[in-house]
């Protein structure tokens, strides 16, 4: 029994150590680095080396210097809607013509810099150039992955070609992910405007959580241990939201987005949260495409931070299946419930 | 008493002893004594496009530092020594670092776009909603 427990502790420790990446540096206060990032909102990109010495002068750490680096350009730099957009296009109009992609890449490129230069707005490659840019400056290797990112809208038309660009950086000898366009605020689709709304889950994230969505052209990227995944894999990935990365500090299942079952399947939800968040700010919401309704799972558990739902799919239909935590959402998963089991 | 005079008097004059030994060595031993002599550092940064204005240019772990004029020429505010490093850094383009020698008053410097791929993902944090099967 002592044996039973002493291996399962250990486990729980290996995998918490897994996960463990902003975590790696809970003994550092980034209290005097964020100060220095607030200090100098609004300053101006003319001159990146000054830029980088006032945000990172009188701090000792490395990873106190690039949280002040990172802080800065996700809480002074806009995501703009009208590039992302027109970009889109323009990539998707000449995705089978490498030359005119290329061409166009050129041109676009020299209008990214000088609108990131004047007004501070970009798109996520504006976002992982600077910060690579001020990091390097401040001897701190940063590099550019790019590669495929999932985002809500969940259309499969978005994962045709690469579409995102996010950072790797190294800090005392260990590679970190981090998305500053994701951490800086939420678009309105809608009106097209963007809202600041640091997203702190993003900065150094866990790899195995942001592997859900996003998949880097290269797979050392994924920063993983064990075997990388695999992009069918990816593509079936739930949707996870920006706000799982403050609540969750890993996914484990359901690992699909779309499942089918038989009646009375019962759903198996396992996440590992973040410390401090209590069992009874975790919901589920059912939708079956005519009304939704907020539900109380059939069993819930919360230990040492992992958290077990179950609930029994009792009756046919479609369902698209949301958890919420703190009232906000982190996954989505859709069930369609077999009327018949040969169905 | 007198013992003790003396023997002060002979550790003070160990003590300057390897003082002196120290600085001859100083001056003897230094391979860098040549190199620390003062250079101005002046020079043009040019790029694809033509000169470029506005490119900052400072000494590596230091704040002293400066920019190139439109005409793209540039004069190092503060003399330099050799084996100092000189970073340049744009936006939009690679960092080029230089290292200075005794020979480098005038530096032509050619900054080379960044190669990147202009990419773009949005996250609107909008619910997920399932495309549903038509209902036959």
């Amino acid at each position: 029994m002592k044996f039973r427990c002493f291996f399962s502790g250990l486990f729980l420790v290996c995998a918490l150590h897994s996960e463990a990446q902003a975590w790696d540096f809970d003994h550092i206060s980034f209290k005097k680095a964020d100060s220095l990032a607030m200090v100098n909102k609004g300053a101006s990109l003319d001159d990146l080396p000054k830029l980088v010495y006032n945000l990172t002068n009188g701090l000792e750490t490395d990873a106190e210097r690039f949280r002040s680096i990172y802080l800065w350009v996700c809480t002074n730099v806009k995501n703009d809607y009208g590039l992302y957009a027109k970009n889109k296009r323009k990539r998707r109009r000449f995705q089978d013509d490498s030359l005119k992609l290329e061409a166009w890449n050129d041109r676009f490129k020299k209008r990214i810099f000088k609108t990131l230069l004047k007004r501070k707005r970009t798109i996520c490659t504006g976002y992982a150039y600077m910060v690579k840019t001020l990091s390097q400056l401040a001897n701190i290797d940063c590099e550019i992955i790019n590669g495929f990112a999932k985002t809500s809208s969940g259309n499969p038309e978005d994962l045709r070609y690469p579409n995102h660009s996010w950072n790797a950086v190294k800090l005392n000898d260990k590679w970190y992910l981090s998305d500053p366009t994701w951490s800086s605020g939420v678009q309105d689709i809608d009106n097209g405007r963007f809202k600041f709304d640091y997203n702190d889950g993003l900065f150094l994230a866990p790899p195995k959580l942001f592997a859900i969505n996003h998949f880097p052209l290269e797979a050392q990227w994924f920063l993983f241990n064990d075997t990388p995944p695999i992009f069918t894999g990816f593509l079936e990935a739930p949707i996870v939201y920006n706000e799982a990365y403050k609540l969750l500090a890993g996914h484990k299942t359901p690992q699909k987005l779309y499942n089918e079952v038989p009646r009375n399947y019962t759903l198996n939800l396992e996440c590992l949260l973040k410390p401090n968040i209590k069992l009874k700010t975790i919901t589920l919401e059912i939708d079956d495409g005519i009304s939704s309704k907020i539900i109380v799972p059939d069993n819930f558990v919360l230990k040492n931070q992992k958290l077990f739902v179950k609930h029994i799919l009792k009756n046919y239909g479609f369902y698209d299946i949301h958890l919420s935590i703190n009232d906000q959402l982190v996954a989505s998963y859709v069930f369609k419930v077999r009327r018949f089991s040969e169905e | 008493m007198k013992k003790i005079a003396t023997s002060q008097n002979s550790t003070s004059n160990k003590v300057l002893l390897l003082m002196g030994f120290l600085f001859v060595a100083t001056f003897l031993c230094n391979p860098l004594q040549a190199q620390n002599k003062s250079i101005t550092v002046k020079g043009i940064v040019n790029s694809d496009i033509g000169p470029l204005d506005g490119v900052s240019i400072y000494l590596k772990n230091s704040k002293t530092g400066t920019v190139s004029k439109a005409d793209g020429s540039f004069t190092f505010p503060s003399q330099l020594k050799a084996g100092d490093i000189l970073i340049f850094s744009y936006l939009g383009y690679d960092k080029q670092s230089i290292v200075i020698t005794e020979t480098s008053s005038y530096l032509d410097i050619f900054m080379k776009e960044a190669p990147i791929d202009v990419l773009s993902a949005v996250n609107s944090n909008k619910r997920y909603k399932s495309k549903r099967p038509k209902k036959s």
